[in-house]
């Protein structure tokens, strides 16, 4: 999966992905259903959780630098977690295959995975930059 | 109701913080397990707790089992959070001391559910806490006069009795009984000989040191308990309160009766809290023999022997 750019091209890539039965980039429902539809709380998790997020995604590559599977497992487990609760669908499949495969101690298709999730984090940001990073 | 919730993430943390407060829970978010854990071993701790199994450090399950080690009447209710869904690890949660867990990423009904169930235990527990001490206090209490029953006062005495052994102090035991009270039974019925023994209660209540144990020992028979006392302040409390009853008739009814009290009092030597009631019981009948009204004190236990 290569990186998108440009904002026509993202959605539609979106669409496809949905069709193709990929998991979406962002799903709001996903949080607004957890809050029991609070606006106002979602806008303000999904804030904290663009924030945090790269860090955690910094964390992981770190921790494949340094050839720690264990705790690029965790961290990679983090972002799942937190992808998941938020509706970052798509983040949440390639955390997912990348805490898998530091489980399985292939820490050089997890350091691919790392890099396709900064992609999936970008095209994350981009969309939820075109919603005034609110859902 | 307060909820503990222990989560490494921040996103998940602040996300189960809101769900939790829309709830209606008073929220207290930690980020590690052995931030919990101090909060769950605080003072009015939370009594429900919702832990992440995976964190850095002490996971959820560690603290399980440190929280379970402590004795206490309130435990809290634990609700383990796992991504880690099989049979295993199911096990291994609950039989560190978890009550329930919650797979993640978790449905937000289900979650909501569990945890009211353990509100109700939680209410539940305190609930027959506070039965249970009312049951404790009614069991040591003389349901007519309302002062410590035979098995308190004496369990009383045996406890006043350690510990005057222990620390080397001395302690009294006075041993009232109402002068000539079948009388007022015969003459005027149980009621006013209830009247009666209620009325002798108020009166020594009255005089009695704030440290001072008074019980019930049986029919017209009380027990007083002066920790600390030798044989003049016991003789000074046994006098305040034998005047206390005489110096006025207790009016019943309209009937006025001119009750006195003997008592018989001894200090404690090196016997038992029974050797003790059984010189002070004769030290009493002493003051019958002597004319009633009175108070006498046993020989001391070391004069004696």
């Amino acid at each position: 999966m290569s990186v998108r750019t440009g904002q026509a091209h993202e959605v539609q890539a979106r669409v496809a992905a949905t069709d193709a039965g990929e998991p979406p980039v962002f799903d709001e429902a996903v949080l607004l259903h957890l809050l029991g539809g609070d606006r106002e709380s979602a806008a303000e998790i999904t804030a904290e959780f663009l924030k945090d997020a790269p860090l955690q995604a910094a964390a992981l590559h770190e921790a494949l630098a340094a050839g720690d599977a264990a705790l690029a497992r965790r961290q990679a487990h983090t972002l799942k977690g937190a992808s998941a609760n938020v509706g970052a669908e798509a983040l949440r499949a390639v955390a997912y295959r990348a805490e898998l495969a530091c489980a399985g101690g292939s820490l050089q298709e997890a350091g691919e995975l790392a890099e396709e999730l900064d992609a999936q984090l970008r095209r994350l940001q981009d969309e939820l930059g075109e919603k005034g990073g609110a859902p | 109701m307060r909820v503990l919730i222990a989560e490494d993430d921040v996103t998940s943390r602040l996300l189960l913080t809101r769900v939790l407060e829309s709830w209606g829970y008073e929220v207290t978010a930690t980020k590690d397990g052995a931030e919990a854990l101090q909060a769950l071993q605080a003072e009015d701790a939370p009594r429900l707790a919702i832990l992440d199994w995976m964190m850095p450090g002490m996971d959820g399950v560690d603290v399980c089992r440190r929280v379970r080690v402590r004795e206490t009447l309130q435990p809290p209710y634990i609700i383990l959070l796992t991504a880690l869904g099989d049979t295993e690890s199911v096990v291994t949660g609950l039989e560190a001391g978890a009550d329930d867990y919650v797979g993640k990423p978790y449905d937000p009904d289900e979650l909501h559910a569990r945890l009211e169930v353990g509100r109700r235990l939680v209410e539940l527990n305190d609930e027959l806490l506070e039965a249970q001490h009312a049951l404790e206090i009614l069991a040591r209490t003389d349901a007519l006069t309302g002062v410590l029953n035979r098995g308190a006062i004496v369990e009383e005495l045996e406890r006043e009795a350690e510990r005057a052994a222990r620390e080397g102090v001395p302690l009294g035991l006075g041993m009232l009984d109402i002068d000539h009270f079948k009388l007022v039974n015969d003459t005027h019925g149980h009621a006013a000989g209830d009247a009666v023994l209620c009325e002798v209660v108020r009166r020594v209540l009255g005089v009695m040191r704030p440290y001072d144990s008074f019980g019930r020992f049986g029919g017209e028979e009380f027990l007083v308990l002066v920790p600390g006392s030798g044989e003049r302040e016991l003789r000074d409390v046994l006098e305040r309160i034998r005047s206390v009853i005489g110096s006025a008739a207790i009016v019943v009814d309209g009937h006025e009766f001119a009750v006195t009290v003997s008592l018989g009092g001894a200090t404690r030597g090196r016997e038992s809290a029974d050797g003790l009631i059984a010189r002070a019981d004769d030290a009493l009948y002493a003051a019958k023999e002597q004319g009633r009204d009175r108070v006498v004190l046993a020989v001391s236990a070391e004069e004696e022997s």
